[in-house]
């Protein structure tokens, strides 16, 4: 066994010291050879005669030499060796070929192995957690499309109790929370959760302590546990603040411990302990809820386990039938998820669908490596030629043909792995905005780095093993002499030219998903709500719990804000308004008009706001004047009405002036008694029935009107509204500390249905950039081709020049030969594109996979791309001159 | 059969082995030559072949090389026995002789049907 081991390790060290080892054996068969010639001297042969004898006792050096490496190393990877050696060298006698060709397999490459560490750092593996593929929560739904999580203690208990499928189950309770400590007012997500479930987990803190068991012990001290994203923001990685105090909502709660990055468990800011679920009486509410979370025995299916619970949840529902009365119906259901189901949902099958375009895309350009090989083929057909007539075997001359495909690979991978690193870096920031678990990282791990790998093998195989069969295939002697302008020449100019094909229609696939994903796109921004939004930030604030606010001192608070944040510098405007524009559930009222009328009462949408709410929101007045601060500060019964309002009720009459009565005021709590109001200016339409919905009559009136208010804060700035966040948040705590934003963020992110949202964003921008880099390798896979076939065609031209022929119509002639190939390939991809076009379907917004201008956009794209790159050696064909081209020939 | 005999595989590695158990250390012509004598010139031995054999035997670490120089005044290789190849050697020729004592027996039966 020593032995053996001894001798592996021998072998391999002799693959290094080749060179010496074969000195060796050379002194020793030369020592041997006299040896034995001394001998048959010896014996009385004649000394001449003797060494001959000698020699053919032994055995020829070479073969003795050949048996001794045999033995002595391993034979295959000595040989491997050697040809990467040579591949090496053969490499770098082209830098310019080696360094393309490394760079397109780079692009490939390093595109599927992003899109893979996505793929597999958001859908397979995200969490953190332990076993987390096995995490699933428990949700009752009803046939109408009601549901339920929120389980009071005896329900819980009951699914806990009576189901067998889960290994361990928590109890969560999750809320907002109103946070104060040291000067920071915020609000704050806050995760009650069963005391085991860091255990459930598996993951303990990353300073101090998590809690346990003993902190939901009667009389134990009442404790908090920090998420490490909020104590590195909200607390600037002060390691003090465990062991410090804090206030949430009511409660003072003690941090015991910081867990470590990456825990996100339920978007927790901070986790306390609940107190376990506890059985009341049938019929009696306990005080608690608890969401269900449960790990899967092993080898459970969500599917069982759901059949499980539901059968669970109808029994309870025919025990209770009056826990279940509110859902109006009989039907009830389980419906158990894991989490990354839970979180993930569409967005799965917008990455399937990019990882099938960066395969494309890994196709194309396997494509080109493919055909700059088999261009590289027919410069070295003299070198295959010679080697094969100095015997090299054609299995020897495909294995040294492929080592080189696979450096190239190599190189491939190296550099796609670098690519990859450097986009997923870009895409983390994105990750934050997307619907994918809040503890996804992306990361190039060990899974990731060994698909790169695969990949790059695969396509090593993919777009080098024909080349390498090709280039090995029998070579006459007359190759040594002919430089290959042979029909086996233009055989392989026709299997590039049907590369070429396959990597148009792939090409036409990528750009026409990116085109239809764009035209959705804008299909989705087709809607104008009468203003810039893009620049507006919104709030809402929320006061310290248990403090009353008069509406008076309110109105002092905001007008303070107001008047701070209008002098942070880049603000244009600032103002409070009761609603958001563009949203539906908004308050109107039936009016009273001074124009006399007749039919239906008219109706407005009523918004109270302050005097800047024009600046704040980017829109005009049309006639008139605005409202002013005395207006607000006095609560004068003053309005501003749109232009709709001003069209559909006073028609072509001047409302300015005129009066109306606002029925709403008079019947609500405190009421306005008399609510009548004069009409001081009309201002322009902004969207007030929906996003994309035209707008409906306006009126727009002080807020400071008793028994209204207003509580959202809009500032239009020239700073983006992310960095106007800290300013803002600023300003409000230099006026009262104990106020905390809610919700803060661009005005488009407080619209709970904006059809534009960073899910599309992501997957038009990064199709897109698929689609260009596809479209820009098939361009230099069409422009090599030609340039080839105008290459091979050099002396046809000339001889047609020679003759007479016009220049024009060999640069047609070029021109025909792109389109055949690029028209061949667009026709190929528009098939495909049917087949796939379903994939794409689900993701596209009022707009068809076959829609005809797409279509015709896309064909436009490729056929453009096609004509650019044969532009340069169409301009080659047409200036071939004849004497020099047949001259050169001979 | 008038042939020589071929050599079964791993054959020439125990009889370098017992060579140079029986001479002391030689050189790789010597070591040729005495198998040869001793296998009654029996042996079909490409002498060039017996050094793939002895770089096998030096990296399994059962031999040891050295410079020196014959009888005839000339400088070559020698080979030797180490206290490990003495063990493989002692080893590995019980084995062959049960093998050959085996082989012996089985071959010997009368075979069926073969009379005629």
């Amino acid at each position: 066994m020593i032995g053996w081991f001894a001798r592996t390790l021998a072998r391999l060290a002799a693959l290094f010291r080749g060179r010496r080892l074969d000195e060796a054996v050379e002194q020793d068969l030369s020592a041997h050879l006299e040896l034995l010639s001394d001998d048959l001297v010896a014996r009385g042969v004649d000394p001449a005669e003797a060494r001959r004898e000698a020699r053919l006792r032994m055995g020829s050096v070479a073969s003795g030499i050949d048996a001794h490496r045999t033995a002595r190393s391993f034979r295959w990877l000595d040989d491997a060796r050697r040809d990467v050696g040579y591949a090496i060298r053969t490499l770098g006698r082209a830098p310019g070929f080696t360094a393309a060709a490394i760079a397109t397999l780079a692009l490939g490459i390093g595109g599927v192995t992003l899109m893979y560490s996505v793929i597999h750092h958001v859908l397979v593996a995200p969490y953190p957690y332990r076993d987390a593929d096995r995490i699933v929560d428990v949700r009752v739904r009803t046939d109408r499309g009601g549901m339920h999580w929120n389980f009071r203690a005896n329900e819980f208990l009951d699914y806990l109790e009576q189901s067998d499928v889960f290994e361990r189950v928590v109890g969560i309770d999750d809320g907002e929370a109103h946070l104060i400590a040291d000067g920071i007012a915020e609000n704050v997500e806050v995760v009650g959760a069963t005391s085991e479930v860091f255990t459930f987990l598996g993951v303990q803190a990353a300073r101090g302590r998590s809690f346990g068991p003993p902190d939901v012990q009667p009389g134990a001290p009442p404790v908090a546990v920090l998420n490490h994203r909020t104590w590195t923001t909200l607390f600037g990685a002060d390691p003090a603040i465990v062991g410090r105090t804090v206030r949430l909502d009511e409660d003072l709660r003690t941090i015991v411990g910081i867990m470590p990055p990456r825990f996100e468990w339920q978007d927790g800011d901070f986790w306390i302990p609940l107190p376990d679920p506890v059985r009341t009486a049938p019929g009696a509410r306990s005080a608690g809820t608890f969401a269900f979370y449960g790990r899967l025995k092993p080898g459970v299916t969500t599917e069982a386990a759901g059949a499980q619970l539901t059968a669970l949840v109808r029994r309870r529902v025919s025990l209770f039938p009056d826990e279940y009365r509110q859902f109006k119906t009989p039907n009830f259901y389980a419906d158990v998820q894991t989490l990354v189901d839970r979180t993930v949902g569409n967005f799965r099958g917008v990455l399937y669908t990019l990882f099938g375009a960066v395969a494309l895309l890994l196709c194309i350009a396997c494509g080109n490596a493919a055909n700059m090989l088999l261009a590289r083929a027919s410069a070295r057909e003299r070198e295959m030629a010679i080697r094969a007539a100095l015997g090299a075997g054609r299995g020897r001359l495909v294995r040294q043909l492929l080592v080189e495909s696979l450096l190239l690979s190599l190189g491939g991978i190296a550099t796609g792995t670098v690519l990859a690193a450097l986009g997923s870096q870009r895409l983390q920031d994105w990750m934050r905005v997307l619907d994918v678990p809040a503890e996804a990282q992306l990361r190039l791990d060990v899974p990731v780095l060994v698909f790169a790998f695969a990949a790059g093998l695969l396509a090593t195989l993919a777009f080098g093993l024909y080349p390498a069969l090709h280039g090995a295939r029998r070579h006459s002697l007359t190759g040594v002499a002919d430089s290959g302008r042979s029909t086996a020449g233009r055989r392989h100019g026709r299997v590039r030219g049907t590369l070429v094909v396959a990597q148009v229609g792939l090409a036409l696939l990528l750009v026409l998903g990116a085109s239809l994903l764009i035209r959705s796109f804008l299909h989705r921004l087709d809607f104008d709500l009468g203003f810039d939004h893009r620049r507006v930030f919104a709030t809402r604030f929320e006061y310290r719990p248990g403090l009353s606010r008069t509406p008076a001192n309110l109105q002092r608070f905001y007008r303070e804000v107001l008047d701070r944040v209008a002098r942070v510098p880049g603000v244009q405007g600032a103002a409070m308004s009761s609603s958001l524009p563009g949203f539906f559930a908004r308050q109107s009222s039936p009016l009273g008009v001074s124009r006399a009328m007749s039919g239906e009462p008219p109706l407005a949408v009523l918004t109270f706001c302050s005097e800047g709410i024009l600046d704040a929101l980017g829109f005009r007045l049309v006639a008139g004047r605005s409202l002013t601060r005395s207006d607000v500060d006095a609560s004068r019964k003053v309005v501003l009405v749109n232009e709709t309002f001003a069209h559909r009720y006073f028609d072509t009459e001047n409302p300015l002036g005129q009066w109306i009565r606002v029925d709403r005021l008079a019947t609500q709590r405190p009421a306005v008694p008399d609510p009548i109001f004069q009409i001081v200016g009309v201002v322009e339409d902004i969207a007030n029935s929906g996003i994309t919905d035209p707008p409906g009559p306006e009126v727009y009136l002080p807020y400071s009107i008793p028994g209204v208010g207003a509580q959202w804060l809009f500032v239009r700035s020239t700073t983006a509204p992310e960095r106007l966040l800290a300013l803002v948040r600023e300003q409000v705590h230099s006026v009262d500390p104990t106020v905390a934003l809610e919700e803060p963020g661009p005005f488009q992110s407080q619209h709970p249905g904006w059809p534009v949202t960073d899910e599309h964003r992501f997957s038009l921008l990064v199709l897109a950039a698929f689609a260009i880099t596809g479209l820009g390798l098939v361009a230099l896979g069409v422009y090599g081709v030609i340039a080839y076939t105008v290459s091979q065609q050099t002396r046809e031209f000339a001889i047609r020049l020679a003759l007479g022929g016009e220049r024009r119509q060999v640069g047609a002639q070029v021109l025909r030969t792109t389109f055949w190939l690029v028209g061949a390939g667009t026709l190929i991809g528009l098939g495909a594109s049917f087949a796939t076009g379903r994939v794409l379907a689900t993701q596209l917004y009022q707009t068809s996979p076959r829609d005809p201008i797409t279509l015709a956009a896309a064909v436009a794209v490729i056929l453009l791309t096609g004509a650019v790159a044969c532009i340069v050696p169409a301009r080659r064909a047409m200036r071939v001159e004849p004497a020099v081209a047949l001259r050169h020939d001979e | 059969m008038g042939g020589k005999l071929d050599l079964l595989q791993g054959t020439l590695d125990l009889m370098v082995l017992q060579t140079l158990a029986a001479l002391g250390p030689q050189h790789g012509y010597g070591i040729a030559r005495r198998v040869e004598e001793v296998s009654g010139r029996e042996v079909l031995l490409n002498q060039g072949t017996i050094y793939a054999s002895l770089v096998r035997l030096q990296q399994r670490r059962w031999i040891t090389a050295q410079w020196g120089t014959s009888e005839n005044n000339r400088r070559a290789r020698y080979y030797a026995l180490t206290k490990a190849g003495r063990k493989a050697l002692d080893a590995r020729a019980a084995n062959w002789e049960r093998i050959a004592a085996v082989m012996a027996r089985v071959l010997r039966q009368p075979s069926e049907g073969s009379g005629q």
